[in-house]
């Protein structure tokens, strides 16, 4: 159970990632063998406690990969310059691509759609922008969001930036839909099977989006798939504990809610990514692409983190 | 005879309900209701001018009766309410204020007592439906479809209720304080938690504002898409409602009027820029409704027409035609 605190921080998927492995960099900046470690370990535990966050997932396996071949484990320096270099390319490729699959979701987007979307998503917030920079005029109608009502924060940015905003309640999204001409969301983690795991709600946004025959969007860079689906693997859905009035609390009551839920592939119509806009169905010729190769040739996360560890602790 | 103005002075205490109907403070469709027939029972029997005539007090309470009406316009209840109320002094004879006093304060009690009753009916008929070992989810807070729940677990049935928390006024609390005091088992969700409940979850009953003659449900923002999806997992969705949530005008073809409120319900300063939209409630297509259970029995919500015709037909349809709510009376 996590407390409602831990997820205060109103940050979408992909941002909450990076600042992880931005938080990463910093701690292996001493460029000791000690702060190395701790780096390491705290990205395992980072990883561990977000079996959810396909990014951060994905992320860590591409670094343990690249600090398992590389380096002189009695080169702790080089190491750390590796960490450097590897972090600041991934925040790079990850903003390339979230402008890429922004920008291919933006070409759907025209003049007079009115949007409805949940939480805060950068990556769908990115496709709106192009669209209204383009000169599209465009409503947007986000649900608040609970538990955490990262929705709010989500208007707030689509106000800046000048696109018709209106917040409703979240359980106003079946009434709202039918003003709505698309519907648009972002991901925490796409499973093998084209389901696409993001903020509690998505499933209700997308039923009622398919009952009213308005198309289901989302806008995710490929890092957001969950290779490790594919062989059964299940993400991790934690749930957040709200406040509750104390009479309540005391008589036993608790308001408890998953952070997550997945909605099934059938209700989505595409998803775009930087490789291009694609059904969620057709998620494994992606990961053939990303992998070279369907099945991946994936190690799990827990053997490297082990392999790593004792080949940073040799040179000791 | 007293001046207009005088005699159309409504008293604080009836203009206190009014306001606290408005405000949410008296909220639910069947307290509402009961509220507005006391209201009215309160105004007659504040009545100044008894040796005046019997049309001076029928216009005076006419007026307090729009004045209730006006209050809050999504909930058929209240208009039924007052028109169950009124309905003896439009049809009946007086030869006295006193007398025509005397018939709305008893057509008040009538109401009011037939409404605790009908809610007794409702349980019963209810937890009858309600399999031992449920979950049962719920939205809002509804007495008749809390009574259904308490009902259950008092015979004995080993129940779980999941309660919404209803933004933007939590009025889940209310329902999770009523159930969990009466010994149900409760928790909480919010709102968007619906979809992964329902997975685990036998049935679900809510309350009504308004039941439609095709049947419809007219019920807090929230509840139609619970119906969706509910349709979608093929679990029974079950309405409690007394049958003076029927709306006798839509019979004659009229809407419903959903209430938008004030957005600072929804956040208490909107950033700016930012537009709210806060429905106080939705309409649940008849076709996601399995039944509704009302104190006469328990219908299929297509047949919401038999209530309206037969029940309420003689009764508040004929009441309806006599009292224009709409028409504001000049002061």
């Amino acid at each position: 159970m996590h407390t409602h605190r831990e997820f205060l921080n109103v940050l979408g998927a992909t941002e909450s990632a990076i600042n992880i492995i931005d938080n990463f960099r910093k701690i292996s900046s001493r460029k000791d063998r000690g702060s190395v470690l701790e780096a390491v370990e705290y990205l395992y535990k980072a990883y561990k406690t977000r079996r959810y966050s396909a990014l951060l997932i994905n992320t860590t396996r591409k670094i343990f990969e690249k600090l398992l071949e590389a380096g002189n484990p009695n080169n702790i320096e080089d190491i750390a310059r590796t960490i450097d270099e590897m972090v600041e390319r991934i925040i790079d490729e990850v903003n390339q691509a979230t402008d890429r699959a922004a920008e291919i979701m933006s070409k759907r987007i025209e003049d007079g759609d009115v949007i409805i979307t949940l939480s805060y998503s950068g990556s769908v917030l990115k496709a709106i922008k192009r669209a209204h920079d383009r000169g599209s005029e465009i409503e947007v109608i986000v649900s608040e969001s609970r538990p955490i009502g990262e929705g709010l924060e989500m208007a707030k940015h689509l106000a800046r930036i000048g696109v018709k905003t209106t917040l409703i309640v979240d359980s106003a999204i079946r009434a709202s839909i039918e003003r709505a001409t698309k519907a648009m969301l972002g991901a925490e983690a796409i499973a093998a099977n084209g389901a696409v795991v993001n903020k509690v709600g998505s499933a209700v946004l997308a039923l009622a989006a398919k009952e009213a025959r308005v198309r289901l969007y989302i806008v995710a860079g490929t890092y957001k798939i969950l290779p490790e689906t594919i062989f059964g693997e299940m993400i991790a859905l934690p749930s957040v504990e709200e406040e509750i009035p104390n009479d309540l609390k005391e008589m036993g009551v608790k308001n408890i809610t998953p952070l997550f839920e997945a909605i099934s592939p059938d209700l989505i119509d595409a998803i775009a990514t930087e490789r291009g806009f694609i059904a969620p169905e057709a998620i494994p010729f992606i990961v053939r692409e990303v992998y070279g190769s369907w099945p991946p040739n994936l190690k799990s996360l827990e053997t490297m983190y082990s392999e790593l560890k004792s080949k940073l602790k040799k040179g000791v | 005879m007293a001046s207009s103005k005088k005699l159309f002075e409504v008293p604080g205490e009836v203009l206190k309900i009014a306001e606290d109907i408005k405000t949410m403070r008296i909220r639910g469709a069947g307290n509402i209701a009961r509220n507005a027939a006391r209201a009215l029972a309160i105004a007659a029997s504040k009545y100044a001018y008894r040796e005046g005539s019997v049309e001076d007090f029928i216009r005076y309470i006419e007026h307090v009766g729009r004045v209730l009406v006006n209050t809050r316009p999504t909930a058929v209840s209240l208009p039924n309410a007052v028109s169950l109320t009124l309905k003896p002094i439009k049809t009946g004879r007086f030869s006295s204020v006193e007398e025509a006093v005397r018939a709305v304060v008893d057509a008040a009690e009538r109401f009011i007592s037939y409404s605790k009753e009908a809610i007794e009916k409702i349980a019963e008929f209810g937890a009858r439906i309600v399999e031992d070992g449920s979950v049962i989810l719920t939205h809002c807070n509804s007495s008749a479809a809390a009574s259904i729940m308490i009902r259950a677990h008092e015979s004995g049935k080993d129940i779980q209720v999941i309660a919404t928390e209803t933004r933007p006024k939590y009025q889940g609390y209310i329902t999770a304080r009523v159930l969990a005091s009466n010994g149900v088992r409760v928790r909480m969700i919010t709102d968007t938690g619906i979809y992964t409940a329902l997975r685990n979850v036998d049935l679900v009953i809510v309350g009504a504002d308004t039941i439609t003659s095709n049947g419809a449900l007219i019920n807090k923002v929230g509840t139609s898409q619970i119906a969706l999806i509910a349709k979608n997992m093929s679990i029974p969705f079950i309405v409690a409602a007394e049958t003076y949530k029927f709306s006798p005008r839509t019979y004659f073809g009229e809407y419903v009027l959903i209430e938008e409120r004030d957005a600072s319900e929804v956040v208490e300063k909107p950033p700016m820029g930012v537009r709210v939209w806060n429905p106080a409630f939705d309409a649940t297509p008849p076709e996601y409704i399995d039944a509704i259970v009302t104190e006469i029995g328990i219908i299929p919500p297509r047949s919401a027409s038999i209530i309206i015709k037969d029940y309420l037909g003689h009764e508040i349809g004929e009441a309806i035609s006599v009292i224009n709510f709409d028409e504001s009376e000049p002061i």
